[in-house]
């Protein structure tokens, strides 16, 4: 049907508008562990909306804002433990 | 002449001094030499040999003095009441000076003789020592205090007399007679003669004459106030006293020492408008609700200086606004109820706001009943237990003014709507009811291309912004990014396309949403078999996305989506605006006139619930026909525009959505308290019950959390563990680490 010129088709899409949104594809959480806002959000710690804002996906499996996790392992009580499970934490390449 | 200290015959000394002293007094002529000459006599006297004769020098004089003023004394009684005020004015005028003068010639007896036993300021005014009579004074003190000891005190009743009866004559208008500066004068002299003393100077003024004054004013006010009530009506009478209170303050500035301005303005309105307050008050409500408004701002002058005296009339007015408010929300035109609620509250509201700067001077108790009664009437529930629709008129009509339809508007007319509406919104209680509306209508302005300007949108953000705080505006701005990095996305996907050599049919752009950021529902509603004249083009975007955003999924929510379709099986040619469903259905079109229902829906793979609505509304605007089961092309479809726009009747808020709006805010506001409880209790580890709620109340700006709805998410809280209730009293909880 794409291959009949245009002058014999008698319904053309002339123009689209699509929509659509993405998510990370990667992890099935929908938001960070510590501050609980969605990963296709910016951490609180962002002023800017627009800042580019990493997801940081632990071995334990766990995600969060690569800048609420680093904020965590900064504290005294950290000892380089994932805030949730308590496993090591290392971050997963992906 | 030598200052050494010498012997000093003092009686003659003195007879000469005697002289002198006396020509001063009197302002009589005194010769440059013979003034030098006594002010050496009294230094010598001061410094005599072999014993100082100071002391006998203020005792001689102290006595002249006292038979001085006895002598003017006798003068003045001889003289006659009628003359009695002038008489003791011009003396007392002539004598202040001669003392005045007197002063001088006595320096050396006063720097160096008296002011060495003198008490110091300090001692007078804080130590428990009280100036005995004995003491020495400078000699114009001592002058000032012979007149009054000698003066003042044997004339001071009859004089009060005089006084009081010419400030009758004046309240009654008969004509005084004696002249003003006499009277402000006499009564002058009273301040002046203790006006060198450190500790209550006023007192000889305040209770010879300003307290018998008062007393007699007290009792004029009272009569007059019986007098005018039985006489006039209260609007009358209230610009009486408003009159009595100028013509006193006048008064009192024209005769008075300064400090009984007020003192004779406060037993004015004390016994004018105090002691009559029932009376006042028991006009209010009519003139507030007759709007009368001379009347009004009268009882305003009067009410505002008495204690408590507003409170009644401002609660009135409070319950005024209310009501007229509560009757205009309550019959308004169902019709675009959403314009007749802002405009008309808004009217009402103007018209208050310029009462309240108009006739009570802008006063912040009015204004602050205006700001009361308005939330009263902006939040008010319509139908009962079911929540104001304020939230979501306002936001409506926002939308129809932000929107493209908005015409014959002038940007500035629409700029001052928004800015106006902004006044509503600080009287919203539901604020975050608010938000979700907005939120909404924002999205869909955006997606679907409808608002009028970008600029009037960003004013408008800012402006709630400024209003309610970053944090609520929060979600509107990064819909704004979304919008402005997804125009940067597509000038990219077709450059890079232009490269690859291919060809696109259709004029493809495309909106990137975060997920989180829309209130748009982040799943599909229904499955779809996409036209095959839009695969190239999603396809190709797909792949382009993936390539530049690694990890990102990308989800088409193709309920959202439109375009523009070109008719060509019509006589002319149409360009028509829809949305992706309404497009499919329309293309199914391309190769058959006619299909069955049941057919298309197939087809499409669309749910029943979805087809229904689109379909619908192509067999509503014409395009489409249907007979019995059969929907086919129409071909006799005629507009006289050639471009048009079918979106219209799908991007209307349906019911559901409107209560899905208002319950998704309801979660939230359980999410947000049970958050603010946590915060809380692990600040303050113990917290009664009333603590708390109080504390939750205090920091909940968007909404007014109901005491159910708090008390639900403690309960929620306790059963998750996060607190317990404290064991020994009944109302307690604690944190639970």
């Amino acid at each position: 049907m794409s291959d009949q010129p245009e002058s014999f088709m008698r319904i053309v899409i002339k123009e689209f508008l699509g929509v659509g949104n993405w998510r990370w594809s990667f992890t099935n959480d929908r938001i960070c562990g510590i501050c609980r806002v969605q990963f296709e959000i910016c951490c609180p710690n962002c002023d800017n909306p627009e800042a580019q804002c990493p997801i940081a996906w632990g071995r334990c499996s766990h995600a969060f804002h690569l800048h609420c996790v680093l904020k965590w392992l900064d504290t005294e009580h950290a000892n380089n433990k994932c805030p949730i499970c308590r496993q090591n934490w290392e971050l997963r390449v992906y | 002449m030598s200052l050494k200290p010498k012997p000093i015959n003092f009686t003659e000394k003195w007879n000469n001094l005697q002289e002198t002293v006396k020509g001063v007094i009197t302002l009589d002529r005194v010769p440059r030499d013979a003034w030098n000459e006594r002010f050496n006599d009294v230094y010598s006297m001061c410094v005599a040999f072999p014993e100082p004769l100071g002391d006998q020098l203020y005792d001689s004089t102290k006595l002249f003095l006292e038979n001085h003023v006895l002598e003017l004394l006798t003068i003045i009684q001889t003289g006659g009441t009628a003359n009695l005020l002038q008489n003791y004015f011009s003396y007392w005028q002539k004598y202040s000076k001669g003392v005045k003068y007197l002063h001088s010639l006595y320096q050396y007896l006063n720097n160096q003789h008296i002011k060495k036993h003198k008490l110091s300021e300090a001692e007078v005014l804080y130590g428990n020592i009280t100036p005995d009579s004995t003491e020495q004074m400078e000699v114009g003190e001592l002058g000032l205090d012979v007149w009054k000891h000698n003066m003042i005190v044997p004339l001071k009743d009859s004089m009060l007399e005089l006084l009081l009866d010419e400030f009758d004559k004046q309240r009654h208008n008969i004509s005084m007679a004696t002249s003003l500066d006499i009277i402000s004068g006499v009564i002058n002299s009273f301040v002046v003669v203790q006006e060198f003393r450190k500790k209550y100077p006023l007192e000889l003024y305040q209770s010879y004459f300003e307290q018998p004054f008062l007393e007699q004013s007290s009792a004029y006010f009272k009569r007059e106030a019986a007098r005018l009530l039985q006489e006039c009506t209260v609007s009358e009478y209230m610009i009486k006293v408003l009159q009595i209170l100028k013509e006193e303050g006048i008064r009192s500035k024209k005769y008075l020492h300064d400090s009984t301005y007020n003192k004779l303005r406060e037993r004015c309105r004390q016994h004018m408008v105090g002691d009559h307050l029932k009376i006042l008050h028991g006009e209010c409500e009519a003139m507030i609700k007759e709007e009368r408004r001379d009347d009004m701002h009268n009882i305003y002058l009067l009410l505002r200086e008495v204690k408590d005296g507003m409170n009644s009339l401002v609660d009135i007015f409070r319950e005024h606004i209310k009501q007229h408010g509560i009757k205009v929300i309550e019959s308004l035109k169902q019709e675009q109820i959403y314009i007749h609620f802002i405009e008309e509250v808004l009217a009402v509201h103007k018209k208050y706001k310029s009462m309240v700067i108009d006739v009570f001077d802008n006063d912040l108790c009015f204004s602050g009943a205006l700001d009361k009664a308005f939330t009263v009437i902006i939040n008010y529930k319509l139908v009962k237990n079911q929540p104001s629709k304020s939230p979501e008129y306002l936001s409506k009509y926002c939308d129809n003014l932000l929107k493209k339809s908005s015409k014959g508007m002038c940007e500035a007319e629409i700029d001052h709507k928004l800015l106006q509406s902004i006044t509503i919104f600080k009287y919203v209680d539901d604020k975050d009811v608010f938000q979700r509306f907005y939120q909404r209508h924002l999205a869909k302005r955006l997606i679907h291309q409808q608002s009028q300007s970008m600029d009037g949108e960003e004013g408008m953000i800012n402006k709630l912004k400024q209003a309610c705080g970053y944090e609520f505006t929060n979600k509107l701005h990064r819909m704004f990014t979304d919008i402005r990095v997804s125009e940067g996305l597509n000038t990219k996907f077709h450059s890079e396309f232009l490269k690859s050599g291919d060809e696109l049919s259709v004029n493809f752009s495309m909106y990137v949403l975060q997920t989180g950021a829309w209130p748009l529902g982040s799943l599909p509603v229904s499955s779809f078999a996409i036209p095959s004249q839009l695969i190239p083009c999603m396809q190709y975007f797909e792949e382009f996305y993936k390539e530049k955003f690694n990890g990102r999924k990308l989800t088409w929510l193709h309920h959202h989506c439109q375009g523009e379709l070109k008719l060509n099986y019509l006589s002319k040619a149409y360009m028509v605006t829809m949305q992706t469903f309404q497009m499919a259905i329309m293309l199914v079109f391309e190769d058959h006139d006619t299909f069955k229902y049941t057919e298309i829906q197939e087809l499409l793979q669309l749910n029943i619930e979805q087809f229904q609505k689109h379909i619908n509304s192509l067999i509503e605007c014409k395009l489409l026909l249907i007979n019995g089961d059969n929907v086919s092309l129409n071909m006799a479809y005629f507009n006289k525009r050639t471009k048009l726009r079918i979106t219209a009747t799908l991007q209307k808020d349906t019911p559901q959505e409107i209560e899905q709006t208002v319950n998704s805010v309801e979660d939230d506001r359980k999410t947000y308290l049970q958050a603010a409880i946590v915060r809380i209790m692990k600040a303050r580890k113990v917290l009664r019950h009333n603590q708390l709620v109080n504390e939750i109340l205090s920091q909940s700006k968007s909404f007014a959390p109901s005491i159910a709805l708090i008390k639900k998410s403690i309960e929620t809280l306790i059963d998750k563990g996060y607190l317990e209730r404290t064991p020994n009293s009944s109302d307690g909880y604690s944190y639970v680490a």
